[in-house]
């Protein structure tokens, strides 16, 4: 790993144990956040499965050198942590309510309380769509959402060819507007 | 010749397949796509602040008990 650590006098300011960490982090947890929190359903879980996944990753950030797209390597990451979780949690009966999860989101404190809650209305109904989705859209849609993930690259996650993918896309995405149409 | 509502509804239908993700709900059409829709929900849902915190202690403190190469301690760093 290069680069140096990062260093601050403000407690508020992360310490890196490397510029490549840090900058790894910066640039893909937003994603790797949202995929896991539309995946698991439920916020906190979501923080705790993109740290364990940022932490496995820097842990295997050595093996990763050479691979094309690190975008692609992080979401295969997340997406075998989550799936791993929900399998866990289905064996063990202790799926949470995700509507109640979702309403703990916290939109900025700028925002007006009814700009709010239209936001968590919308994020409930967002979460109860993806839920209802077969597995494979759900993903689809949630990977096509990146705009910096091409079909090429959401084919070689998921296993399938770029046609393969516009084609169930065309499928899932008629799913979401009709299952999202219902949850009004 | 066809009817116009015929020919309209054609239309309507290759306008449907063009666009692939449009849809009638008026959440969706007001983000423009369900692709639009789920960049706004990610917009609205970044990461909580303790994460960035939570990650960057972690790994701090597994780069602090990693055991150093043999060859910084071989030049005692």
């Amino acid at each position: 790993m290069g680069g140096e650590a990062t260093s601050s006098e403000d407690p508020t300011v992360p310490e890196w144990p490397s510029e490549e960490i840090g900058a790894l982090y910066e640039e893909h947890s937003r994603q790797v956040y949202y995929l896991s929190l539309r995946l698991l359903g439920d916020p906190a879980q979501a923080e705790d499965a993109a740290h364990d996944v940022f932490l496995k990753a820097f842990r295997k950030l050595d093996q990763f050198r050479g691979e094309a797209n690190v975008r692609t390597w992080l979401y295969r990451i997340t997406i075998n942590h989550c799936q791993n979780l929900l399998q866990t949690w289905h064996r063990r009966n202790m799926v949470s309510n995700a509507d109640d999860a979702v309403w703990e989101t916290s939109p900025s404190a700028e925002e007006s309380p009814l700009r709010m809650l239209e936001t968590k209305e919308l994020g409930v109904r967002i979460q109860e769509t993806l839920d209802r989705l077969p597995e494979e859209y759900r993903l689809l849609i949630l990977l096509v959402a990146d705009e910096k993930m091409s079909y090429t690259e959401i084919g070689e996650l998921t296993g399938q060819s770029p046609d393969a993918i516009r084609g169930k896309l065309h499928r899932a995405r008629k799913a979401f507007a009709g299952i999202f149409r219902e949850t009004e | 010749m066809e009817p116009n509502g015929q020919r309209l509804r054609q239309d309507q239908q290759q306008h449907e397949d063009a666009s692939l993700n449009e849809s009638s709900t008026t959440e969706v059409n007001m983000y423009h796509s369900v692709d639009d829709l789920m960049r706004k929900d990610a917009e609205q849902n970044p990461p909580p602040k303790s994460l960035t915190q939570r990650v960057s202690a972690s790994a701090a403190s597994e780069a602090a008990q990693a055991p150093k190469p043999w060859w910084r301690k071989l030049m005692g760093e």
